[in-house]
C-alpha cells in the first residue's frame, strides 16, 4: 500500500512514461494494462469508467461491491463496502492513475477514464468477456498426467 | 437488518395510533442501483412502489449478472443478484411454513427496504411481505403474533394459514377486525375487533420476535382507496423498540387489559 501511494504521489502519465522508458509503444501500453488489469476491482473500475466515462468514488464502491457480492463476480467471500472504499482510495485508484489509464480527482471525488488505444480496449473487452463468463473461458492447467512429458523448465523445477 | 434506530426509543408516545407508528417506521428515503445492460422493464414497476431514488447505471454484462445496490445517504446497505429479479416480481406466496417455496432474493430485499415507504395498488403486494413475516414467525415458532385484517371476510380467506400457525406453533396468534365478530370455532387465535375505528383503515402484522430481538418485524399499511379498492401507503420495520412499542399499544389498546 505504502509502494502504492508513493506511486501515487509522483503518478501522471508523464511519469508513467519515464517509467516505461520514454516513447510508449504498443507494447508498453500492454504491460499497462495487464497491471491495471491485474486486481479484480481495478478491473470492474475501469469496465464502469470505459462505458461512462466518469464516475464518483461512490459510485465505483458500490459497483464494485455489488459486482463481488450479487454480480459476474458473486463468490462466497464476504466483500465490505468499507474495506472496498479504503482499497480503492488508497490502492487501486492510485495505481490506475499511475498507469495514467484515469485520473482520480481526491478533492472532487471524481474518476475519470483517459481512454485506451485499440489495442488495450480489445484487451479490455477480452477481460470483461473472461469475468462475466467465470472459468468457462480460461484454460484449464495441464496436470501430471494430462501433460505427460513436460518440457525441461517443469522438470528442473 | 434494522430500521428505525436509536432516534425511536426518543420518541415514546408519538405512536399511540396506528397513523403514529406507521409515521414513526418510515424512515429515510433510499437509493436503488441496478446495474445492468438495460433498465430491467419487469422489475422497475415493482421499484416504483416504493419511495426510493431509482437509478440505472450502464454496465455491458449479460441481463442475467446484474445487480442492484441499496444505500441510504453514504451508507451501503447490500445487493441482490439480477438472476433473483424474477422472484422479486413475482414471489411464491405459498404458505408460510413451506420454506422451501420462500426465496431469499425476496427476502434479502424486504430486509434491505425495511422503513422505506411503500405505495400498494393491489392487496397482493402487502399479501407477500406478510407472508415473508409469518415465515419468521413461523420459524422461531414461538411469541406473539399479531394480525389486523380490516375486515372478518379479510380473515376468513387466511384463515387456515392462521388457523394453523396457531394450532402447529407455539405462537400466541392474535387477529385484528374491524366489526362486531367472534373467534371462528375450532381455530387457536384470539380475536380482538372494534367499530369504526382505525382498524378498519390499516394492515397490521406484527412479531415480537418470541424472545430473539434479531427476528422482530412489523408491517403497518393504511388503505388510501375507497373500501376495497387494495390501495395502501405503507412502511415495515425490523427495528425491535418499534414493534416492541407497537405490540404494546396493540395490547393496551385493545386487550383485556383495557377495560
Amino acid at each position: 500500500m505504502r509502494d502504492d501511494d508513493a506511486l501515487y504521489t509522483a503518478g501522471t502519465s508523464k511519469k508513467l512514461l519515464r517509467v516505461f522508458g520514454g516513447t510508449m509503444t504498443d507494447s508498453d501500453d500492454v504491460s499497462v494494462l495487464f497491471r491495471a488489469l491485474a486486481h479484480p476491482y481495478r478491473r470492474v473500475v475501469l469496465y464502469y469508467l470505459d462505458e461512462h466515462g466518469e464516475a464518483s468514488l461512490t459510485t465505483l464502491v458500490d459497483c464494485v461491491t455489488g459486482w463481488i457480492q450479487s454480480g459476474p463476480g458473486s463468490s462466497a467471500a464476504a466483500v465490505d463496502h468499507e474495506a472496498v472504499r479504503l482499497q480503492l482510495h488508497h490502492v487501486h485508484l492510485p495505481t490506475l492513475a499511475e498507469t495514467g489509464l484515469v485520473t482520480y480527482d481526491r478533492e472532487g471525488d471524481s474518476v475519470a477514464f483517459e481512454g485506451v488505444s485499440s489495442t488495450t480496449a480489445e484487451l479490455l473487452g477480452d477481460a470483461l468477456r473472461a469475468d462475466v463468463d467465470g472459468g468457462v473461458v480460461r484454460p484449464q492447467p495441464a496436470t501430471a498426467e494430462q501433460s505427460g512429458g513436460t518440457d525441461g523448465e517443469d522438470e528442473d523445477a | 437488518m434494522r430500521s428505525g434506530g436509536p432516534a425511536s426509543e426518543d420518541e415514546d408516545g408519538t405512536g399511540d395510533s396506528l397513523a403514529g407508528f406507521l409515521d414513526r417506521i418510515a424512515g429515510p428515503r433510499k437509493r436503488v442501483t441496478v446495474f445492468g445492460p438495460a433498465p430491467y422493464r419487469d422489475l422497475e414497476p415493482l421499484l416504483a412502489r416504493f419511495d426510493v431514488e431509482l437509478v440505472h447505471e450502464s454496465l455491458s454484462v449479460p441481463e442475467s449478472k446484474g445487480y442492484l445496490t441499496v444505500s441510504e445517504g453514504e451508507r451501503y446497505l447490500g445487493s441482490v443478484p439480477a438472476a433473483a429479479f424474477g422472484e422479486l416480481v413475482d414471489p411464491a406466496r405459498a404458505a408460510p411454513w413451506d420454506a422451501d417455496t420462500r426465496n431469499s432474493a425476496f427476502r434479502d430485499l424486504t430486509a434491505l427496504l425495511a422503513g422505506t415507504e411503500f405505495s400498494a395498488t393491489d392487496r397482493r403486494h402487502l399479501l407477500a411481505t406478510s407472508r415473508e413475516f409469518e415465515d419468521r414467525a413461523s420459524r422461531v415458532g414461538r411469541g406473539a403474533l399479531h394480525v389486523g385484517f380490516q375486515s372478518l371476510p379479510a380473515f376468513r380467506a387466511q384463515l387456515p394459514i392462521y388457523g394453523r400457525l396457531g394450532d402447529e406453533t407455539d405462537l400466541d396468534v392474535t387477529v385484528y377486525g374491524d366489526g362486531d365478530w367472534e373467534s371462528p370455532e375450532g381455530v387457536d387465535v384470539a380475536v380482538r375487533t372494534e367499530s369504526g375505528g382505525e382498524l378498519g383503515e390499516f394492515w397490521v402484522l406484527a412479531f415480537d420476535g418470541g424472545g430473539d430481538p434479531e427476528m422482530a418485524c412489523a408491517l403497518l399499511a393504511e388503505a388510501t382507496g375507497p373500501n376495497a379498492s387494495g390501495e395502501y401507503r405503507g412502511a415495515w420495520t425490523y427495528d425491535f423498540e418499534t414493534v416492541r412499542a407497537l405490540v404494546d399499544y396493540l395490547d393496551d389498546t385493545y386487550g383485556e387489559r383495557n377495560p
